[in-house]
């Protein structure tokens, strides 16, 4: 762990352990913090998505939700990036935001729509959301978030050998979809 | 920062309450284990009567053996099912391993007795309908593990209640070792069989109850 990372996690922690005795000025200026590095953390990780304030917001009620789940004597970033992770995931997923990403990248940087690379990136959606949740995530990682592979099985919390053979199996499933509807690869 | 955040964080910060026992889930657990044991007596009871037939144990020590590895099971599974309930970044599959092995091995010791049966095989306190009771006694137990883990922040709903239904179903195929009659075939198929579908009640339950919010 850096300096940084360290001494966020020790005031962070410290801030936590006071919020959940009832300290509320503690817990408003973790939540502000939570809510800056939630925003970067996004950015870093997922690019620019479309409606990151909400993503970020959405996150900072989920903290606060599971706030007891928190047990003071663990380590407070692990904790926090989990409930984070899931919860940008779950806003990645969520068919509203899907659409209106579509929307945005079937647009030309002219600003000029594009039908035919519409129906590529739906056909591409269609066939993603059909993949199993983790053939699913690695791919998000990997393919839409750029990861590295390192990266992401430190995401996922798994070996890196263990991220190929996952990217390499969730690939396969997205040829064989792709071929069994006539799709070119 | 924009507005609608800083006035979201002061709304959040106002609404927090002090917590009890922050990220503790041993206190849920004994509780959930007492009260799905008394379920499960109380299920048994309602079924028919309660003879325990099968003791003291330290007379048939592969017996006691048996029952022990059930009762750590059972411990080990509950556990790891409030467990989920915490956000970590460690792999739930990972989180399961041990549970579900030490239930493997349990089976496996159970299934064990065909060949070498730890008791000699008795009709004593034969129960009309024991698969049934195995199975339906289980569930009370099972939706009340799913409201309490519910409570915490399950993030693996479908494997938080597959290990809550597995635990609930083998409360009651435990305690059939000793108030049904003893026959390896009889507990595999009538006893086990039953907990073990308790589990698949529990995927689906959890899946359901325990999405992530």
């Amino acid at each position: 762990m850096n300096k940084t990372f360290l001494a966020d996690e020790q005031r962070w922690a410290a801030w936590m352990a006071c919020a959940q005795r009832g300290e509320l000025v503690d817990y408003a200026q973790l939540l502000r913090e939570i809510g800056a590095a939630t925003e970067t953390y996004i950015r870093v990780r997922f690019g620019t998505i479309d409606a990151l304030e909400d993503c970020v917001q959405e996150c900072l009620m989920a903290v606060h939700a599971a706030r007891h789940t928190y047990d003071p004597r663990r380590l407070f970033r692990p904790w926090l990036f989990t409930i984070i992770r899931h919860k940008t995931i779950d806003q990645l997923r969520q068919r509203q935001t899907w659409l209106s990403a579509l929307q945005s990248l079937a647009t030309t940087e002219s600003g000029v729509s594009d039908p035919d690379r519409s129906l590529r990136m739906l056909d591409g959606v269609r066939i993603l959301e059909r993949l199993s949740p983790d053939h699913r995530e690695m791919i998000t990682l990997a393919k839409y978030g750029g990861y590295t592979t390192a990266e992401a099985a430190t995401w996922l919390g798994i070996t890196e050998s263990a991220a190929k053979a996952r990217l390499q199996r969730a690939l396969a499933a997205i040829r064989k979809a792709l071929d069994n509807e006539g799709l070119p690869v | 920062m924009n507005k609608s955040r800083d006035l979201l964080i002061a709304e959040l910060a106002a609404a927090a309450t002090p917590v009890k026992r922050p990220g503790q889930t041993a206190h849920q657990l004994v509780l959930w284990l007492a009260l799905a044991v008394g379920l499960s007596v109380l299920g048994v009871l309602l079924g028919g009567t309660l003879v325990v037939s099968r003791w003291p144990l330290p007379q048939a020590p592969q017996f006691l053996g048996e029952s022990l590895l059930g009762v750590a099971a059972i411990i080990a599974l509950a556990n790891a099912a409030f467990k989920t309930g915490i956000p970590s970044p460690v792999a739930v599959t990972r989180q399961v391993v041990w549970p579900l092995l030490l239930l493997v091995v349990w089976i496996g010791v159970q299934s064990y007795g065909l060949i070498d049966p730890a008791l000699a095989p008795s009709m004593v306190g034969k129960r009309a309908h024991c698969w049934l009771e195995a199975l339906l006694v289980g569930i009370p137990a099972l939706v009340l593990g799913c409201c309490a883990v519910r409570r915490l922040w399950p993030l693996h709903g479908a494997w938080t209640g597959a290990l809550l239904g597995l635990a609930s179903g083998a409360i009651p195929a435990l305690m059939m070792q000793f108030i049904c009659m003893y026959e390896p075939t009889h507990i595999l198929k009538f006893h086990v069989l039953p907990g073990l579908a308790t589990g698949l009640v529990g995927a689906v339950l959890g899946s359901w109850l325990l999405r992530p919010r």
